[in-house]
């Protein structure tokens, strides 16, 4: 029986380790093999070089994309020569109008602040070019002003002291308020005081006429009529 | 135009003659050691086709590694190991059990009646169920030794032990199979 059992083994051993291949199969493997090599390419040692000319290639892109951002950003940074404004004036919408000389010649900047041209111009008189341009808030001009300029902007920049001091709301406040005042003791109703009927202004007494008794019919004059008229209207 | 020509001829030349020494080693590696390592994937997926395919995958590494040949010693437990590792991963992938009743009945198919060779079948189903049970190492070393190309040496170089301990785990393996079997 034991002899059966490890008979068994051994058979069973013996036919995994004899176990024949199907037909063809080195061929099939070579060919297998090959194309892959093709498909891998003429050789394998030759990787190295074409990874580092595919290397390089990529280096040199991505200097090019440095480059032309980088010049970019400084052409952002830069106001046009050509296009800038000798006088110019931002309205509150953003609009700015300025005269730019035809025949080309450098103009020193108007606004310290800047403004974007965008290319709207008219023909005005004597060949000179008017220029709607719009005016947005950005970086300062990295270039420093020159005298002209810095004149221009003393003169455009007027500092007004009560504007000045508008900006400051309890100030505005106390002058806002002086000048409701101000406007309702321009503009208010005089106030008339009822005048006395006799007393204030004693009349000539006439003769064979009785003086009027003061009593509570002249602190209460009649109520038929107006208070303004001197009770001594009547006789006359 | 021809001397471009000429020299393109000259340049692609140069790369295949290049190209030829790498080459005619693998293809020296598949006419020798294909059948064997077609046994070694067979003897651990029972599977024909998944063993060619683990064949064709061991020299597609080989010629991944096709510069370090020359520096490779002993080629043969070298490549053994290369199939071994592969047809492990690919059993995890498959059941080798499915495909023992065909493998035991061209095993018990022969010259003897239907009645004896389906009893024999039977026989030889329970001997691979008692192999696919023995711990991993000892089933591996037993599996390895039926290849009568592989001696002791190469057997504990594949599986990365000493000689000795491939002899200590073939002796368990053999006994724990009679203990089975015997039950």
């Amino acid at each position: 029986m034991r002899i059966d059992r490890d008979d068994a083994v051994e058979r069973v051993l013996r036919a995994l380790g004899r176990a024949e291949a199907p037909g063809g199969l080195e061929a099939r493997i070579a060919r297998e093999v090959e194309r892959r090599q093709r498909l891998a390419g003429p050789t394998m040692a030759g990787v190295w070089w074409r990874g580092a000319v595919s290397g390089a290639a990529a280096a040199l892109f991505l200097v090019g994309i440095v480059m032309v951002g980088r010049h970019f950003v400084l052409r952002q940074a830069q106001v046009p020569p050509e296009r800038s404004l000798i006088a110019g004036r931002v309205s509150p919408a953003g609009a700015a109008v300025g005269l730019v000389r035809s025949g080309g010649g450098r103009v020193p900047c108007a606004d310290a602040g800047g403004s974007r041209v965008l290319g709207a111009s008219v023909e005005g008189r004597d060949g000179e070019r008017l220029e709607i341009a719009e005016a947005q808030p950005r970086q300062p001009p990295l270039t420093a002003l020159t005298e002209e300029e810095r004149n221009l902007v003393r003169v455009v920049r007027v500092a007004d002291v009560k504007e000045l001091a508008m900006l400051n709301p309890e100030v505005r406040a106390r002058i806002e308020a002086e000048d409701a005042a101000q406007f309702q003791s321009f503009f208010a109703e005089p106030v008339y005081k009822p005048e006395k009927p006799a007393a204030a202004e004693p009349l000539e007494a006439v003769p064979g006429m009785a003086e009027p008794a003061a009593g509570p019919a002249s602190a209460e004059p009649d109520a038929t009529q107006p208070s303004t008229e001197p009770a001594t209207g009547g006789n006359q | 135009m021809a001397a471009i020509g000429e020299q393109s001829l000259r340049w692609f030349s140069a790369e295949r003659v290049e190209a030829e020494p790498g080459w005619t080693d693998v293809a020296a590696l598949v006419r020798d050691y294909s059948g064997l390592l077609y046994r070694v994937a067979h003897s651990v997926l029972r599977n024909s086709a998944e063993a060619e395919d683990v064949v064709q995958d061991t020299f597609v590494r080989v010629l991944q590694h096709n510069g370090k040949l020359a520096g490779i010693v002993e080629i043969r437990p070298w490549l053994v190991r290369i199939a071994w590792n592969l047809a492990l991963d690919r059993r995890r992938r498959i059941r080798p059990e499915q495909m023992d009743e065909a493998f035991a009945a061209g095993l018990a198919a022969g010259e003897m009646g239907v009645d004896l060779a389906l009893a024999e079948a039977g026989r030889m189903k329970q001997v691979l169920e008692a192999i696919e049970r023995l711990p991993g190492k000892e089933r591996e070393a037993l599996l390895l030794s039926a290849m009568e190309e592989l001696s002791t040496a190469e057997i504990g170089k594949v599986l990365g032990r000493s000689e000795s301990s491939v002899r200590s785990l073939l002796f368990r393996a053999r006994t724990r199979l009679r203990e089975r079997l015997g039950d």
